[in-house]
């Protein structure tokens, strides 16, 4: 057979009640550029991003967050990954302050980035992690 | 990418035939991704094919597919079917990466478990489909979708990729888009089934229709089929029944002068054809690069000692004679 076609498959999500949408499309051209293959979609409510997710077959779920919301909505997501059995990279980005940090590690983010942060620095999270 | 867990192939292919969806997406991944032996699977499943009917739906970008493909599946799931949605987007040429932006038209659908929806990127294919598509909308097949609706990347004149593998082919224009001319010299016209007009509200529809049905009456079908023209505007959910009464009436026409499986089989055929084309074309550019007596005309023709046709004629001498 011909040989391996691999590319990493990323979903990026964000709310529906939530505007600020220029970071997430900034990461998503930027991802594009680094070689991987992105899908964007809004959300109403966490079993969205999950079922997109497992039907896409992504290798990680990158969140952006303007407002508060995100402790339970990835904590959310997470956990519906545990319960399907599939592993997953999470990312989260936004203006996430910084004494939430240890929460989300905790949950099993891999990646926080902020207003300031490197895309070169997401690149690299993802990359590390699906190699 | 993730080891796979030691999930054996065909034991993913068993556990999807027995309707596991995670298996299904991942199998489509390693499928896609060649991390698995294609053939074998599709040798695997070939006998749980031929249950669904597949709609291609394509045209150029921004002219309202993926929100039709959105309508179109209301429609057909409030009819009781379920569906499997394949949204190809391009692959950039610079970065081997792709935006699959489609699947953002379709949020309607997310938490419908009889919705199964796959973005695929185009990875390089001309003709405006990725070259797994028809192995993905076979493994939909296999899974037991009644309907896989197919939506391409925007085309342009000469993609002509989805015939291979819809049953129903629906164009979708929309007015003030270019001259009448635009549309005869695509070849893509022709191989439509169904003509959809999209944003009928912008005005002069009527002149595109009228267009449209005088090159659709001008050029006689083999199959004698006349392509309807059907005024849509999608984002306000107008004239989308009728276009699904113009996908059942071709799937009936097609069942009645038995073209069904006809045309299936000559899909079939097409494919055998292309797998074995592929498969040579991969073979002789390795005997190209490998094999010593291809090396030694190669290099008789980069000294000049023999001009290229005497070197190809010489080679020829050598193939082997079925």
């Amino acid at each position: 057979m011909a040989t391996q076609d691999k590319r990493i498959r990323v979903l990026l999500a964000k709310s529906d009640q939530d505007a600020h949408d220029r970071g997430v499309r900034y990461l998503a051209d930027v991802l594009q550029s680094a070689g991987m293959e992105v899908i964007f979609i809004r959300y109403r409510i966490c079993d969205e991003v999950v079922k997109v997710a497992l039907q896409e077959d992504v290798s990680i779920v990158g969140m952006s967050f303007y407002g508060s919301g995100y402790l339970h909505d990835v904590s959310a997501v997470i956990q519906a990954f545990k319960k399907n059995n599939k592993e997953t990279g999470f990312i989260v980005g936004g203006t996430i302050p910084k004494g939430d940090w240890g929460k989300l590690k905790e949950m099993g983010v891999r990646g926080i980035f902020v207003p300031g942060s490197l895309t070169e620095d997401v690149v690299t999270c993802i990359t590390s992690y699906c190699n | 990418m993730k080891p796979e867990c030691g999930v054996k192939p065909m034991k993913l292919v068993r556990k999807m035939l027995a309707g596991d969806v995670n298996a299904l997406s991942r199998l489509i991944t390693m499928v896609e991704d060649e991390l698995i032996d294609v053939a074998e699977v599709m040798q695997e499943i070939h006998s749980r094919l031929g249950h669904s009917y597949c709609i291609g739906i394509t045209g150029p970008p921004g002219v309202g597919k993926s929100t039709l493909v959105e309508k179109l599946t209301s429609i057909i799931r409030a009819e009781g079917f379920n569906i499997g949605i394949i949204l190809v987007d391009p692959t950039s040429p610079v970065s081997g990466g792709a935006l699959l932006g489609d699947r953002i038209r379709l949020q309607s659908h997310y938490l419908d478990d009889e919705v199964f929806m796959r973005s695929m990127a185009s990875r390089g294919k001309l003709g405006g489909l990725s070259k797994k598509v028809k192995s993905v909308a076979k493994i939909m097949d296999a899974f037991g979708k009644d309907f896989i609706l197919l939506e391409t990347v925007g085309t342009g004149q000469v993609e002509t990729d989805i015939v291979s593998i819809a049953d129903t082919n629906i164009l979708v224009l929309m007015p003030h888009a270019g001259d009448i001319m635009q549309a005869m010299k695509a070849g893509i016209i022709e191989l439509a089934d169904v003509f959809v007009i999209n944003k009928a509200d912008l005005g002069k529809s009527g002149h595109l229709m009228a267009d449209i049905e005088s090159i659709v009456s001008d050029r006689k079908r083999e199959d004698n089929w006349m392509p309807p023209v059907v005024e849509t505007q999608a984002v306000n959910n107008i004239g989308i029944e009728a276009i699904f009464k113009e996908i059942e009436r071709h799937r009936r026409f097609l069942k009645n002068e038995n073209l069904l499986l006809q045309s299936r089989l000559g899909r079939a055929t097409d494919e055998f054809r292309e797998l074995v084309k592929d498969e040579m074309s991969t073979r002789i550019t390795k005997l190209l690069h490998e094999n010593e007596i291809f090396r030694k005309y190669l290099g008789k023709v980069e000294t000049g000692e023999l001009d290229p046709y005497s070197a190809f004629r010489e080679i020829l001498n050598l193939m082997p004679k079925f």
